[in-house]
């Protein structure tokens, strides 16, 4: 069986979490992947907590369900225990510096909210997150240029990737070998 | 066919459209919601009906309507509005008409977490109408299956003149997966001309549905819920036309179940534990069984794909003879009920392990720590 791998997105309703994570599913999916999108939210249309994620293989997934995910983004704090574990036991966890003060400890901060909104792109930063995953490798930034909606956004949508690509990058520059 | 990335829930209406169903009424409610904006956006494309009712007792009544007149009718809900439908059903099951029912379960019972999933509606999609009614339920565990179950459920609803429902729950709605998804399927149909000296109410094989004459198209068909006979005439009075008339609504779908019942088998073919269960869960289940058997753990996993009929000795005779069943549900024990039938609790561990709410499923490594605990390993 060829191994698994795991991509979550954390934060409140409104901010963008299913969107993004469908534009990520898609475009592993156009990358040749098969993929298993979950997510579980409550029934507020905004401000309640929202998880969702992509389990993605060479492979037909088994099982989407998940304890863990291999990289995670988060950009608010969640104040639901059985999240909490899954999150605390993820490996590689970017997490909004404003909006998330609790756990992980682990998690690199990066001002994502901040940084989009000082460039215009308030409310994008959803999209700021999918650059990040694409800074980590998890997928090419191009097969999220492809997939991101062509509407009357897209050159912010286009920008906003390129911010959270970039943040990412310019964080592991000035980490210590 | 086609390889798509889909939700069950479209994965559902695709199945729907591939079998020709060309008539949806509902009314939306979460998780079902999606499968009803599928067929509003492409029912009417393809010369179809759609209508938004103005609740769910419309919505079942005009979908057994549409049946009765030559459609291929369906409709999807969730819990409280599955709960609206049952008087609906029933009088489906009375009157044969072929309709697909789904539902996708959500935490109960009444408004419960609308958003979270819960497999809390097997018994009501069994038992949920007054009166001796047997449907047929099937229960998907992927999107895939939820595709390739609609689409056998409707040539089981057209092939015994039955409401079939179509249970699934919030995670496999929800849940997006790779679909492949097909153009046209085959679905038989009892809907043939027939002659003036046909009933349409009775079948001399208690193993088949009488044919269906479609309304107008100038058979003479009397429909009614209230106890008939062959030629659809009231009679509320003679224990036999009763009798009869109940018998055979049950017999169709019962002495069928060697066909009815569809299932998946993975694992040891000696089990020292046996999981059983069904839709979501039972993909935990699998990944369960696989690392067990990869600690020299012989297990199993029945998948049960139909919730009703259930065949209890063709469920003994896949099972073989396991130290310990354990029976996985998003409930607090439903499904268990039957296994319990097929496995004395007395002699053999019948286990279940329920867990429900707060969209949280039961993962892999919960059931392999149950499997270790029952056979105290």
């Amino acid at each position: 069986m060829s191994k698994e791998l795991s991509v979550g997105l954390v934060g409140r309703g409104g901010q963008g979490i299913l969107f993004a994570t469908t534009i990520l599913a898609n475009a592993l999916f156009n990358s040749g992947y098969y993929v298993a999108q979950l997510q579980s939210y409550g029934a507020e249309v905004r401000g309640g907590a929202v998880l969702a994620y992509v389990i993605y293989s060479t492979e037909r997934i088994e099982n989407p369900f998940t304890e863990s995910f291999d990289s995670l983004v988060m950009l608010h704090d969640v104040k639901i225990e059985a999240w909490e574990k899954i999150i605390v036991s993820s490996r590689v966890v970017i997490a909004d510096e404003d909006m998330v003060r609790g756990p992980p400890p682990h998690a690199v901060r990066l001002p994502l909210i901040k940084v989009a909104a000082e460039r215009g792109l308030s409310g994008k930063e959803n999209v700021v997150a999918l650059g990040c995953l694409a800074g980590i490798g998890v997928v090419g930034l191009d097969a999220l240029q492809k997939v991101i909606p062509r509407g009357r956004d897209s050159s912010g949508n286009l920008a906003a990737l390129r911010l959270g690509y970039e943040l990412w990058l310019e964080r592991k520059a000035k980490q210590v070998p | 066919m086609r390889k798509l990335l889909l939700t069950g829930n479209e994965a559902v209406a695709e199945g729907a459209l591939a079998t020709g169903c060309n008539f949806y009424a509902g009314y939306p409610i979460t998780p079902s919601s999606e499968i009803m904006h599928y067929m509003a956006r492409e029912l009417p494309k393809r010369g179809g009906v759609f209508i938004q009712s103005e609740d769910e007792l419309a919505a079942i009544n005009m979908v057994i309507g549409a049946a009765l007149a030559g459609a291929r009718a369906m409709t999807a809900t969730s819990g409280p509005g599955f709960s609206l439908m049952q008087e609906g059903i029933g009088y489906a099951v009375m009157v044969e008409a072929p309709i697909v029912v789904v539902d996708v379960m959500r935490a109960g019972p009444a408004t419960g977490q609308a958003t979270k999933p819960a497999q809390g509606d097997v018994m009501q999609a069994r038992w949920g109408r007054h009166g001796d009614q047997y449907v047929v339920v099937l229960a998907p565990s992927n999107p895939q299956e939820a595709h390739d179950l609609t689409i056998k459920a409707f040539a089981i609803a057209e092939e015994l003149r039955v409401p079939v429902v179509v249970l699934t729950d919030e995670f496999v709605g929800h849940g997006r997966e790779v679909v492949e998804v097909s153009e046209v399927a085959e679905a038989s149909s009892r809907r043939v001309e027939v002659g003036p000296q046909e009933a349409p109410f009775y079948s001399p094989d208690p193993r088949k549905a009488p044919p269906l004459p479609p309304l107008g198209a100038g058979h003479y068909l009397l429909v009614t819920g209230s106890t008939h006979n062959e030629w659809g005439y009231r009679d509320v009075h003679r224990f036999e036309t009763h009798f009869k008339l109940v018998k055979r609504l049950k017999d169709k779908v019962w002495l069928n179940k060697d066909k009815l019942f569809m299932y998946e088998v993975v694992g040891d073919e000696e089990p020292e534990v046996l999981f059983i269960t069904y839709g979501s869960v039972a993909r935990s289940a699998k990944t369960a069984v696989r690392k067990l058997r990869e600690a020299d753990v012989r297990a199993k996993l029945i998948r049960l794909k139909t919730l009703w009929p259930i065949d209890v000795p063709e469920l003994r005779k896949l099972g073989g003879e396991p130290r310990a069943v354990v029976v996985p549900e998003l409930n607090l024990g439903q499904l268990v009920y039957d296994i319990e039938r097929a496995y004395n609790p007395f002699e053999v561990p019948v286990v279940h392990y329920g867990k429900v709410g707060g969209g949280i499923p039961i993962y892999p490594s919960e059931l392999v720590s149950k499997a270790l605990e029952v056979l105290k390993k």
